[in-house]
């Protein structure tokens, strides 16, 4: 079967919104950031701070 | 432990004497003079042994707090034996003055029992609210109005009348802060146990100061005082510049503002590479790319803020949309905030 010059074109443009939506739809690279544990100890660090004298220990 | 609302009085009224200038022929007269005035406080306000042994033990926990092992303090079961010292050696010269008046032995040897004293006396001073008006009255009855009447007109005139009823603003500096601290203190559901006691200042400028005494991530906590609690050291501590209150309570946060910077991964290697300025605050999210606005998000949550924090300032990669629709991978540069807290203390 020949495709007409517009079922091409059709099929192109379908193709590109697939794969543009496919992107878009793409979940955000997984970053890692601080976890629970390291706000558990940053807490312990702060705390430990601010029990010393301004000037330090 | 119950406060002895008239030692504090006392306590309040002596920091106030130690920053008034008599305007005498020298420093010593001028010391003497101050002495004098102390003196008459003392005999007149606290004429009991009991109030005056139970101001003893402020002035003692506030001088361990600020020049004495802060760690043996918070466990005094840590005390060395082999390192003990005098009071004398770490006093400063108007608590030093101030003791003797009161009749302590200023060189007596520092014990365990001090620090446990100081220990369980701190979060009760620190958290210690009197009025100015019960103040002003101890020092109405002790004569020293009429007696000195520079002195009065000193504390009347004074800002706050020198600290005698507390402060309604109290700031801490502290820096050196790692950014995993930074990201936590971005946390404001939670409240901070500050019941054990801990030094700040009624000075915001000295406060800014320890924010950038140890290089990078500064850190200021502005806290309003409505009950005007807090002990303060002010000239008697060792460290009198600092103008230091001693505080306890739970403190909240409700808001903060945050700057710190990042680079795009796109951009290594290129000359035109700009640093993107990140600034955060519990409602809002802002980046420029130099002085170019890149990114705004407003009216976001403070949990939103957070997380975003949370992932931004740890150094792992995040992606960001521009305004313009470009899409940028951004890397924290560590150590490069500067936050202010502003909250509340119970």
């Amino acid at each position: 079967m020949k495709l007409t010059k517009s079922q091409i074109k059709q099929i192109i443009k379908e193709e590109l919104d697939t794969v543009m939506r496919e992107i878009e739809e793409e979940p955000a690279e997984e970053v890692g950031g601080f976890s629970d544990a390291d706000m558990e100890t940053a807490e312990e660090e702060l705390m430990r701070k601010l029990a010393e004298p301004a000037h330090g220990r | 432990m119950e406060l002895d609302k008239k030692a504090l009085a006392v306590a309040r009224l002596t920091a106030a004497i130690w920053e008034w200038d008599p305007r005498g022929y020298s420093a010593i007269a001028n010391s003497l003079q101050r002495n004098q005035a102390i003196k008459t406080l003392v005999d007149q306000a606290i004429p009991d042994e009991k109030s005056k042994q139970n101001l003893i033990k402020m002035i003692l926990a506030m001088v361990l707090l600020t020049s004495g092992s802060v760690a043996t303090v918070r466990n005094p079961d840590g005390f060395s034996e082999k390192k003990k010292t005098r009071w004398s050696h770490i006093l400063s010269d108007p608590a030093s003055e101030f003791l003797k008046i009161l009749g302590f032995p200023t060189y007596e040897l520092i014990t365990k029992q001090d620090y446990a004293n100081a220990k369980q006396l701190l979060p009760v001073v620190g958290n210690s609210s009197i009025l100015q008006g019960e103040v002003y009255t101890v020092f109405s009855k002790s004569g020293l109005p009429g007696k000195r009447p520079t002195l009065a007109s000193f504390i009347d005139q004074g800002r706050e009348k020198r600290g005698i009823g507390g402060y309604e603003m109290l700031h801490r500096g502290l820096s050196g802060m790692s950014d995993a601290v930074v990201a936590r203190l971005t946390n404001l559901s939670k409240p901070w146990n500050m019941m054990r006691g801990v030094s700040t200042s009624r000075d915001e400028g000295s406060a800014k100061g320890f924010a950038h005494k140890h290089g990078p991530n500064h850190v200021l906590l502005s806290l309003k005082n409505p009950k005007k609690r807090g002990f303060n050291a002010l000239g008697l501590s060792k460290y009198g510049k600092e103008e230091e209150v001693v505080l306890s309570g739970i403190a909240k946060f409700d808001s903060y503002q945050l700057t710190f910077y990042a680079s795009a991964e796109e951009e290594k290697g290129d000359r035109n590479a700009k640093e993107y300025v990140i600034q955060v605050s519990q409602s809002m999210v802002f980046i420029r790319r130099g002085y170019m606005p890149f990114y705004g998000e407003e009216h976001q949550s403070p949990e939103k803020s957070h997380e975003f924090v949370k992932k931004a300032i740890s150094g792992d990669p995040f992606k960001v949309t521009g305004k313009s629709g470009l899409v940028v991978t951004l890397r924290a540069n560590p150590t490069t905030a500067d936050i202010t807290l502003f909250g509340e203390i119970e």
